[in-house]
């Protein structure tokens, strides 16, 4: 993000005023975060009432478990990824085999074209982090990104994402490990192409 | 297992979906403090969790943040100031939805009204109880504003009530001119220094009383005054009170006859200083000669 003179507090300052109970700085952070919550949310369960609900439930849980968070451990965003991750594989958990297979079965391809234009009104910063990341993915191997993919947005097993993609189960942990270190490889805004 | 082993099963130890015995060594290992495994770690939740900025992005839906507002305010109402939550407002939050898995629903409404009736029924005691403070309050105000007329009416009926006792003074003493005028003699009135006044003297013989009545008298200077005499048959001019005409110019003054003037003729009017005097001034104002019948 450019510089600017009325530059928005950062995610780490609007947690600690969240720490201290500010609902003001909750709702800044809701407006920052809640679309990638949202989408994350929907690609995980699929369905929108689930997905509204489970993206309520987040950032009440945000605020209510606000002394929780521990700032030396993870971002503010990757807090909140991993808390929304989380509580969207119980969900899927709560519904069973359906569940998990229904995400499974519907887990085709949704990442962006790499070339794909950048959609209207979304935040630069979070453009340029959406490019980024499209661009690491799609340098990635097609294998490894489909493996990486079950496991995160599916919530799949090592087993299950070798029955699912009939491959061994020892490729598909070398796959897990070499397509982990590629993407972060790629990520890295020094090593980025 | 090596830490470099350990490398394929980090992502399924950090997403939760390792299998169990697997979690547990490298809990376990972690937990021996080793700094290579910890890091590889959180590098790898900081580059997983970058994985849904890549999805296309798909705007909240509208009313979501009401949402979260009104459960906020609802928690912050019934436990105001603690950080303890009540578990009705800690259960995932469900939207209305259109499903086929009715059974879970079922199941999910009946927990929902098992815990939310109680709760429906403090909330509507609640409303109700504000409506009747409500209802009160406007109740006191609309007695506050009828004690404040009633004060007002108070006071128009005290106003009036004075109004009237000085109605009926005032109509007990025409009442007692009338009695005079009907019984007593009258005699006229002459004016020598005011041409326009006229005048009657009523002598009321049983009350032994002199009444003098005279309508347009001129007003007298400040520190002067009328002052009315009886005039014996025989010797000086016997002083009796002093008054002023009121607006209208009317002079009215009843004095009561002294025993030593029985035999007297007439009255008479002067202007004297204020306080009255001993000996007439004069000119004489007014002047009525009576005839002893």
């Amino acid at each position: 993000m450019p510089p600017s003179t009325d530059q928005p507090p950062d995610d780490l300052a609007l947690m600690r005023r969240i720490a201290a109970g500010d609902t003001m700085a909750l709702k800044h952070f809701y407006d920052r975060h809640s679309s990638a919550v949202y989408t994350l949310c929907l690609r995980m369960l699929r369905q929108a009432q689930d997905a509204e609900a489970l993206l309520t439930d987040v950032f009440f849980e945000i605020w209510n478990s606000r002394g929780r968070y521990d700032e030396t451990r993870a971002s503010p965003a990757t807090y909140l990824m991993r808390l929304t991750r989380s509580r969207a594989i119980d969900v899927l958990r709560r519904k069973g085999p359906t569940g998990i297979a229904g995400s499974m079965r519907l887990g085709a391809d949704d990442f962006d074209p790499p070339a794909a234009p950048e959609s209207a009104g979304a935040a630069l910063e979070s453009q340029d982090d959406r490019a980024r990341i499209e661009k690491a993915l799609a340098l990635l191997d097609a294998d490894h990104r489909r493996i990486i993919e079950c496991a995160y947005f599916d919530g799949l097993t090592q087993s299950q994402i070798a029955r699912q993609l009939s491959k061994p189960l020892g490729t598909i942990k070398s796959s897990m490990r070499l397509g982990l270190a590629r993407l972060r490889d790629l990520l890295r805004p020094e090593e980025s192409p | 297992m090596t830490c470099e082993e350990r490398r394929d099963i980090l992502i399924p130890f950090l997403l939760g979906s390792a299998e169990p015995a697997e979690a547990a060594e490298f809990q376990a290992h972690l937990a021996r403090g080793c700094p290579l495994c910890a890091g590889a770690l959180a590098e790898a939740e900081a580059t997983l969790h970058q994985l849904p900025l890549a999805l296309k992005t798909i705007a909240a839906p509208a009313g979501a943040w009401e949402s979260i507002e009104s459960r906020l305010s609802l928690r912050e109402q019934l436990e105001p100031g603690t950080d303890s939550v009540p578990a009705v407002l800690t259960a995932p939050f469900t939207p209305p939805k259109r499903s086929t898995a009715w059974i879970g629903w079922a199941v999910a409404a009946a927990v929902a009204i098992a815990i939310g009736i109680p709760l429906w029924n403090a909330q509507q005691q609640l409303a109700s109880d504000k409506n009747q403070i409500a209802t009160l309050r406007s109740q006191t105000e609309s007695i506050k504003d009828l004690q404040g007329k009633v004060d007002d009416l108070n006071t128009q009926l005290t106003t009036l009530r004075n109004q009237n006792e000085q109605n009926r003074l005032q109509l007990a003493s025409y009442q007692q001119e009338v009695d005079l005028m009907m019984h007593a003699d009258s005699f006229a009135v002459a004016s020598p220094e005011q041409k326009d006044a006229q005048g009657r003297l009523f002598w009321d013989k049983n009350g032994k009383t002199l009444t003098l009545c005279v309508s347009k008298a001129q007003n007298i200077p400040d520190g002067k005054t009328y002052q009315l005499w009886i005039l014996p048959k025989d010797g000086k001019p016997i002083p009796r009170e002093t008054v002023s005409p009121d607006k209208s110019g009317l002079l009215m003054l009843t004095t009561k006859i002294p025993d030593d003037a029985a035999a007297f003729t007439g009255a008479a009017v002067t202007i004297e200083p204020a306080g009255g005097s001993q000996t007439p001034t004069m000119p004489i104002q007014f002047v009525a000669n009576v005839t002893p019948s």
